[in-house]
């Protein structure tokens, strides 16, 4: 008996380490262009962080301690643009996530035609397919001051004409619009996939027990949507934090560093003021931080919001 | 009976002679001649002809990245894409990045790898190419001849030429005649007196704005004070004080208060959004009548008198002037700049491909085939071979050429700034124009930041 067992055990072994080999082996594709693309770098940002780097040649590096860090905030303009990021990353999650939910409960309505729908989901996602540059180019032209669409749209109906692109507070607004309306479409997505995963039954049993759409919509559907919320916001806001060229493409920045990104920093510095690379990783290490921070808490507080529901 | 034979003998030779002599013969061998030499040369070209196709056959083909295709002339580009391909048969080039687009040229820099033909600036990110090793000395080359020295001086480090610039740049004040006429004025300002008073009347007496500039282009935006600030210091520092004070970053721009009124009065009269605006944004503000006057470099010429042009129906309303940020009986100062270079990767990428470069470098710089960017652009030609014949520049800025040269001047920004300065200085400009910020504010930023930023600081 103890023979036959000890058989089996060797057998069972003998496919477990195959299984864990052959799972290793589709792990090493992965796990060396993470290495290359993301490990590495990211190690060699914070190296950088204490050196003075030459774009030219990164092989000629000076050690420089904590100087880079140290000027970071004497950047012109630098108490505008962390106001300007944390604005943007906030309006733009905010913005997102809220329209998205709504959006998506009105594209999951049952009974309106199938056709119908579907046409309208990939309306809305249409403008997640487009690249943010592209984006920010559009939106510039359509604030224009004197050729936008929308402005002409405001004078066709009589009103004034704005300056959408150098209002301050507006002008962030504007910014904001345009990144909503790129980022929506991936949300609604993501929502309308979480809503499709609700039980009907949950709906039938609470029909049943006389709950109003309103009592269905907040004790059902919000509650069993927090994981999507959460993905949701998690995703939306370190994409609000790291994006770069849609703002700069509209706004240029202005009204002075009003809305000007520390990830355009980080690209003046890295890209256009090569021979300050170093504090452009200073400053790429610090947003590190701050995003993991961010999300982490955000992490923390959602998940403890999904265990209560 | 011996002289009579020799008679014969003699009258025998006068015969055969003359027999030798036929005229027609004559004329006939020297056909006959003429056709063998054409043959031959025929044969010969034939042959060269044919061994130069072997060569290609042989020649392992070869594929060239070019950074050099700017907005001005991309319509071009196929035609001479084609032109080059023809004529060397086994190298492909393909274009890459957007000509002066130096992010383009920063991000391929960080992979040690540059394009084969590639445009050049005084930046930082140019410096660092030609640093790092990665750009060509042109010192050698045959049509580096071919370039005025000022011209060569400017794209000079360390004793490299690393660049041939594709012309010469200076600012210039478009005019729309026909809002000035309707303004009361039949022609265009000639001090800044008269340029605040044409501002005021096209502003009270017409629909059009009065002013717009293309905000979004740095050295755009900065010559809009730029020109001032020149006009006023020039003549108290003479020709390179500016410049020198600029990279040493001695310039306390606060320090000049009738520059920076000058600023703050001509600020209010550009069009809303000019901050923001692009270089196309400028030409559709002439085309539709919204400005009735536009600052910009004399690269947009033809774009901007076609604008003005499709506008009024008339080519001869667009008018073209220095900007006049004089003062009345006081010459202006402009600011002139060698246009962005072409330069050629050191990087060595085998012989072929090295060859290749260079092949399309020397071709590029052939009067007959750089004509065509020159033309296209309407800019100041530099390249000394070109003849009359092929420079082809719009009436409006052949008037303007002759004061052009006569004009004191200085260099434009982005020769002496770093980008620290540059980033702040156009960002309180652009904040200026649109109202956010005021002349004062401005100057006292540029001060400051250039005091801690500049060539010589870094």
């Amino acid at each position: 008996m103890e023979q036959l067992t000890e058989v089996k055990r060797k057998r069972r072994s003998k496919f477990e380490s195959k299984r864990t080999w052959t799972g290793i082996l589709f792990l090493i594709p992965c796990t060396i262009l993470v290495v290359m693309f993301i490990v590495v770098p990211v190690i060699n940002v914070v190296r950088y962080s204490f050196n003075e780097v030459s774009l030219a040649d990164a092989s000629d590096v000076t050690f420089v301690g904590l100087d880079n860090y140290k000027a970071v905030p004497q950047t012109e303009g630098f108490t505008e643009m962390i106001i300007a990021t944390i604005v943007f990353a906030l309006g733009v999650t905010i913005v997102v996530v809220g329209l998205a939910f709504i959006v998506a409960l009105a594209l999951d309505k049952r009974g309106r035609g199938r056709i119908n729908r579907g046409f309208m989901r990939s309306l809305w996602f249409f403008p997640a397919l487009l690249s943010a540059a592209i984006v920010g180019i559009l939106w510039r032209i359509m604030y224009h001051y004197t050729n936008g669409v929308i402005n002409k749209s405001i004078q066709a109906l009589g009103g004034e004409r704005v300056n959408w692109l150098e209002t301050p507070w507006l002008t962030n607004g504007a910014v904001i619009i345009a990144a909503v309306w790129l980022l929506m479409g991936m949300a609604i997505v993501i929502f309308l996939a979480g809503l499709q995963s609700i039980p009907t039954s949950l709906y039938e049993a609470a029909r049943i027990d006389g709950a109003s759409k309103r009592q269905i919509r907040r004790n059902i559907t919000i509650p069993m949507m927090a994981p999507a919320i959460t993905i949701n916001v998690l995703t939306i806001s370190i994409a609000a934090f790291k994006m770069y060229e849609l703002p700069w493409f509209i706004s240029l920045g202005l009204p002075g560093y009003t809305t000007r990104l520390l990830t355009q920093r980080i690209y003046f510095y890295g890209f256009e003021a090569t021979n300050l690379m170093g504090i452009g990783a200073a400053l790429s290490v610090v947003l590190i931080i701050v995003i993991t921070l961010i999300s982490l808490i955000q992490l923390f507080v959602l998940r403890k919001r999904e265990d209560i529901f | 009976m011996k002289r009579l034979l020799l008679l014969l003998l003699v009258l025998g030779m006068v015969i055969v002679a003359f027999v030798g002599c036929n005229p027609a013969a004559v004329v006939e061998d020297a056909v006959e001649d003429a056709v063998d030499a054409v043959d031959d040369a025929v044969d010969d070209a034939a042959d060269a002809v044919e061994d130069a196709v072997d060569d290609a056959m042989e020649k392992e083909p070869v594929t060239i990245e070019a950074f050099i295709v700017g907005a001005g002339w991309v319509d071009q580009w196929p035609e001479m894409k084609a032109s080059f391909e023809a004529e060397y048969p086994w190298i492909t080039v393909i274009e890459v990045g957007t000509g002066p687009e130096e992010g383009f040229l920063a991000s391929r820099m960080a992979a040690s790898d540059i394009p084969d033909i590639v445009s050049v600036d005084n930046t930082q990110v140019s410096y660092d190419a030609v640093d790092g090793g990665l750009v060509a000395d042109l010192s050698d080359l045959e049509v580096t001849g071919n370039i005025p020295q000022a011209y060569l001086d400017a794209f000079t480090r360390d004793g490299k030429i690393f660049g041939l610039t594709q012309g010469a740049a200076f600012t210039c004040l478009y005019v729309n005649m026909a809002a000035l006429n309707e303004a009361g004025w039949d022609a265009p300002p000639a001090n800044f007196e008269e340029f605040v008073q044409v501002c005021k009347d096209i502003e009270e007496k017409t629909d059009y704005e009065p002013l717009t500039v293309a905000g979004d282009k740095t050295t755009t935006a900065w010559m809009v004070y730029e020109g001032i600030i020149a006009t006023e210091v020039g003549p108290l520092w003479g020709p390179g004080g500016y410049e020198e004070k600029f990279r040493a970053g001695e310039i306390v721009f606060s320090d000049y208060p009738d520059a920076t009124a000058k600023f703050a009065e001509i600020a209010p009269y550009f069009v809303t959004g000019s901050a923001t605006n692009t270089e196309d944004d400028v030409t559709a503000a002439m085309a539709d009548g919204v400005a009735a006057m536009a600052i910009a470099g004399n690269w947009t010429a033809n774009p901007m008198v076609e604008a003005i042009a499709t506008f009024t129906g008339d080519v001869a309303d667009a008018a073209v002037t220095l900007l006049p940020y004089n003062d009345p009986g006081e010459q202006v100062w402009i600011s002139i700049s060698p246009e962005t270079a072409w330069g050629m990767s050191a990087v060595d990428d085998g012989a072929a491909i090295n060859e290749a470069r260079e092949l399309f470098f020397t071709w590029l710089m052939q009067p007959e085939n750089f004509k065509i960017v020159q033309n296209a652009r309407g800019t100041v030609p530099v390249l000394t071979t070109l003849t009359d014949d092929q420079i082809i520049l719009p009436d409006a800025i052949k008037g303007v050429l002759a004061p052009m040269n006569d004009a004191p001047f200085v260099l434009m920004g982005f020769n002496l700034w770093t980008e620290t300065f540059r980033d702040a200085a156009c960002t309180a400009i652009r904040d200026v124009m649109g109202g956010n910020k005021t002349a004062d504010e401005a100057v006292t930023i540029m001060t400051d930041v250039l005091a801690t930023s500049n060539m010589a600081s870094e």
